[in-house]
C-alpha cells in the first residue's frame, strides 16, 4: 500500500479523497494555486504544495509542475478527483514515466474511451448499441448539415473531444441547424482546443441512467449497480439518485451487464462509469465511458455501503478486489444535490464571491461533502460546485423528505446557490413521481423564482433584528445612564436581545 | 411605530411597516406585527444567537440567520437566502446608458470592440467568463465606442465600466 498519495484537485472532491487516505493510514499532498492558498481543502492534507498562478493552465492543469510536487514530496501516488486532469491520457502517461502510479485507468484505455467517436465504434463492435448517431466527426459545416439531413431533427449537436456539456446543443428545426453548429464549434474550440462535431438522434423522454464499476489489474470486474442522474442544468447534472426509479430487477441486469462488456472490451481498470440514455419504453443505449471518480459517486456509496476510493486506491496499488459480485448489494435509496455558486433565478449565471456565513446540515441519514467553509473564497477561476448534499432512506419518498429537510438546514450566505429550488423540485410532484427526464428543468422549472411568501419570512426577521438592534442600542444609553448613577458593575443586563445588535461584518 | 421602511430583496422592493412591536424580555418572547408589502404578519420571536432568530407565526415556523455585509444583510430564511439592502437615503442605481458593465465577478477573456468603432445594438463587445462558463456582454445602444477600460485578462466586477458606447452625434463632439 501506498504511505503517501498527492491530489491533483482542489475543492470538495480534494477534501473527499483525503478522508479516505487518512481513514486508510495514508499520508496526503495538496496542492493549490494561488488565489486557493487559504481555500479549506489545502488545511485538509498533511503536507501542501504551492502550484503558482491563478488560471487553471498554471496549476491545476500544469502537469509538469504537479508531477514536480509529487516527486519532491514523496508522494507514490497520485489521485486526479474529477474535472481538471482527471481524464487525461498525458497525465496519467506523465505519471507512468515518472514512476509514479496514477489513480485511475491506463494512459492507453483514457486515450481510447476519451475519444467520443472511438468509445461508441468499441461500444457498438461489443455488441452494445450507442445512441444513433452520425458517427462522422467533422468541423466542415456543409459536411455536417448534410449529415443533418440524413438523421432528421430534433437532433443533439456533440463534441467529439466533449465533456461537462461543452459544445452540446439541441436543434428542434433545420433553419436552427447552422447557428448551433457554429456555437458549438466554437465552444468545443475554446473548451477543448478541437472543434470537431458530431451528431446524435434526440430520444424523447430519455433518462440517463450509468452504471458504476469497478476492475481490478487481475481481469476481475463488477459493477455497483446504477445511479439515474436526469435532472440536469446545460447539460450538467445536478440532482442525482440510486438506485434509477425507472429501472426494475429484469432492466438492471441488462443495464449492468452491458456496463461490464463495454468495459471490458476497453481493457478498463479502476473505478469507472458506462453511462446509458434510457428511453421511456425500456430501451437503452450507450452514450460514454466517464473514465474518473464521478461526482456522484457517493449515492452508490451510500445504497452499497463500498468507499469507491478506497477501492481506487487499492486497485491502484495492485490489490485484487476482495468483494465478489454476489457479495455486492443494493439498500435503501439515496439522492444527491450539488450545491453550486449560481443563481438559479437568472438562469444559473455563476455567483463568485466570499461565504460570509454557513450551517452544515446534520442528523440521520444525512452527508455533506463541503469544499467551503464560513469565510472561504469563491474564485471566479473555477467550477462553481461548492457542496454535494447527500441522503439516504430505506426508501425514495424517505429520502426526498430527507433531502428537503436538510436542505432546509443548509446555510450558505455571502454568495447565490440554488438551494431554495433545490427544495422546491424534491418536494415537486412531478420528482415525487419519478417524472425525471433529462429535459426536468427545462420542462418543469425554467420560470422558478424565489417564493414570495419566503421573502416575506425574511423581512419579518430582518425586521426584528433592526428593532431589537435599536433596543439595545437604546438600553445600552439607559444602562451608562445607570451606571452613571450606580457606580461599576450596576445595572448589569444580558439576555439573547441585548447580544442580539451585534452583527459580524464581512466586508 | 408607523414608519415605512423601503428595502431590495431578489431584484424586487418592499415597503414594510412595523404595526406592533414588544422587546421580549425574561419569560417573555418578542412579539412583531408588521405589514410587509401589504400583507400583515404577525410573529412571536425568540433568538439562540447573536444573528438568528427564531419566527413562529400561527402555523409555521422559521429561522432566520442574518449576516451583515456593508449596509446589507445576507439572510437565510426557510430555505431562501438572498441578499437584503434597506434604501433608505440610497441613490438609485443607475448604470448609465452607454456603460457596459459585468452581471458578477468574471475574468475578460475576449474583447471585440476598439474605440470608435461603430456598433449597433446587441453587438458582442466583450466575452467575459466566470466559473467556466461565458458570458457575451453586448452593446446596449447604437452608437460609436468611445472607449474601451480592460484587457483581456482583467478581473472585473460589477458596475466596473469596461466598455463605453455613446451616440453617434456625442461622439463626433468628443
Amino acid at each position: 500500500m501506498f504511505s503517501k498519495i498527492l491530489v491533483a484537485n482542489r475543492g470538495e472532491i480534494a477534501v473527499r479523497i483525503f478522508r479516505t487516505c487518512r481513514e486508510m493510514g495514508i499520508r496526503t499532498v495538496a496542492v493549490c494555486s494561488d488565489v486557493d492558498r487559504g481555500a479549506f481543502h489545502v488545511g485538509q492534507a498533511d503536507q501542501l504544495v504551492a502550484l503558482g498562478g491563478d488560471q487553471p493552465a498554471e496549476s491545476y492543469l500544469a502537469i509538469d509542475k504537479i508531477i514536480k510536487a509529487a516527486m519532491d514530496t514523496g508522494a507514490e501516488a497520485l489521485h486526479p478527483g474529477y474535472g481538471f486532469l482527471a481524464e487525461s491520457p498525458e497525465l496519467a502517461a506523465a505519471c507512468e514515466r515518472a514512476g509514479l502510479t496514477f489513480i485511475g485507468p491506463r494512459s492507453d484505455v483514457l486515450a481510447l474511451v476519451g475519444d467520443k467517436i472511438a468509445a461508441r465504434e468499441l461500444a457498438r463492435k461489443a455488441g452494445v448499441p450507442p445512441t444513433a448517431g452520425t458517427d462522422m466527426p467533422s468541423d466542415n459545416r456543409q459536411d455536417l448539415q448534410r449529415q443533418a439531413d440524413s438523421l432528421g431533427f430534433p437532433l443533439m449537436i456533440k463534441a467529439a473531444a466533449g465533456g461537462g456539456g461543452k459544445g452540446m446543443r439541441r436543434v428542434e428545426r433545420p433553419e436552427s441547424l447552422s447557428e448551433a453548429l457554429e456555437l458549438a464549434a466554437s465552444e468545443a474550440r475554446s473548451a477543448f482546443g478541437d472543434g470537431r462535431l458530431f451528431l446524435e438522434r434526440c430520444i424523447e423522454n430519455a433518462r440517463h441512467v450509468e452504471v458504476q464499476i469497478l476492475a481490478d489489474g487481475q481481469g476481475n470486474l463488477v459493477h455497483l449497480f446504477e445511479r439515474e442522474c436526469s435532472i440536469q442544468r446545460r447539460h450538467q447534472k445536478i440532482i442525482e439518485e440510486a438506485p434509477s426509479p425507472a429501472v426494475n430487477d429484469a432492466l438492471r441486469d441488462k443495464l449492468t451487464e452491458a456496463a461490464l462488456i463495454v468495459a471490458k472490451a476497453a481493457g478498463y481498470t479502476n473505478a469507472g462509469t458506462v453511462e446509458f440514455l434510457l428511453d421511456d419504453r425500456g430501451n437503452f443505449s450507450f452514450m460514454e465511458v466517464n473514465a474518473r471518480l464521478q461526482v456522484e459517486h457517493p449515492v452508490t456509496e451510500l445504497i452499497t455501503g463500498i468507499d469507491l476510493v478506497e477501492q481506487q486506491i487499492r486497485i491502484a496499488a495492485g490489490e485484487t478486489l476482495s468483494t465478489s459480485q454476489q457479495e455486492i448489494s443494493c439498500h435503501g435509496h439515496a439522492i444527491e444535490c450539488r450545491i453550486y455558486a449560481e443563481d438559479p433565478a437568472r438562469g444559473f449565471m455563476p455567483s463568485p464571491g466570499t461565504i460570509c456565513a454557513m450551517d452544515f446540515p446534520s442528523g440521520p441519514g444525512v452527508r455533506f461533502d463541503s469544499g467551503v467553509r464560513q469565510g472561504s473564497i469563491v474564485p471566479v477561476d473555477y467550477d462553481p460546485i461548492l457542496a454535494k448534499l447527500v441522503t439516504f432512506a430505506a426508501d425514495r419518498e424517505r429520502a426526498a423528505a430527507r433531502m428537503a429537510r436538510a436542505l432546509q438546514e443548509t446555510c450558505i450566505l455571502g454568495v447565490k446557490t440554488p438551494i431554495e429550488m433545490l427544495i422546491d423540485i424534491v418536494e415537486s410532484k412531478h420528482f415525487i413521481k419519478s417524472n425525471t427526464f433529462t429535459d426536468f428543468i427545462k420542462r418543469y422549472f425554467i420560470d422558478w423564482k424565489p417564493s414570495k411568501a419566503r421573502e416575506r419570512v425574511a423581512l419579518m426577521g430582518w425586521l426584528a433584528a433592526q428593532l431589537a438592534d435599536q433596543g439595545s442600542e437604546e438600553s445600552s444609553r439607559q444602562l451608562r445612564r445607570n451606571r452613571e448613577h450606580l457606580g461599576p458593575g450596576g445595572g448589569h443586563r444580558d439576555d439573547p436581545w441585548h447580544r442580539l445588535g451585534r452583527f459580524r461584518s464581512w466586508d | 411605530m408607523g414608519t415605512v421602511m423601503r428595502v431590495r430583496l431578489n431584484e424586487a422592493e418592499y415597503e414594510i411597516e412595523v404595526l406592533e412591536y414588544t422587546p421580549g424580555h425574561k419569560g417573555e418572547l418578542a412579539h412583531l406585527r408588521a405589514n410587509i408589502d401589504g400583507e400583515v404578519l404577525d410573529a412571536e420571536i425568540s433568538s439562540d444567537g447573536p444573528d438568528r432568530l427564531h419566527l413562529r407565526f400561527a402555523e409555521d415556523r422559521a429561522l432566520v440567520r442574518l449576516a451583515k455585509s456593508g449596509r446589507d444583510f445576507w439572510a437565510f430564511y426557510a430555505g431562501g437566502q438572498a441578499l437584503i439592502e434597506p434604501l433608505a437615503g440610497r441613490p438609485a442605481k443607475a448604470v448609465p446608458q452607454g456603460d457596459v458593465t459585468p452581471p458578477m465577478p468574471a475574468v475578460v477573456v475576449r474583447i471585440f470592440s476598439e474605440p470608435g468603432q461603430h456598433v449597433e445594438r446587441g453587438d458582442a463587445l466583450v466575452v467575459v467568463a466566470a466559473m467556466k462558463m461565458e458570458t457575451t456582454l453586448v452593446a446596449p445602444r447604437d452608437g460609436v465606442v468611445s472607449c474601451v477600460n480592460v484587457a483581456e485578462g482583467d478581473k472585473v466586477s460589477p458596475g466596473q465600466v469596461l466598455v463605453e458606447v455613446v451616440p453617434e452625434e456625442e461622439y463626433d463632439g468628443l
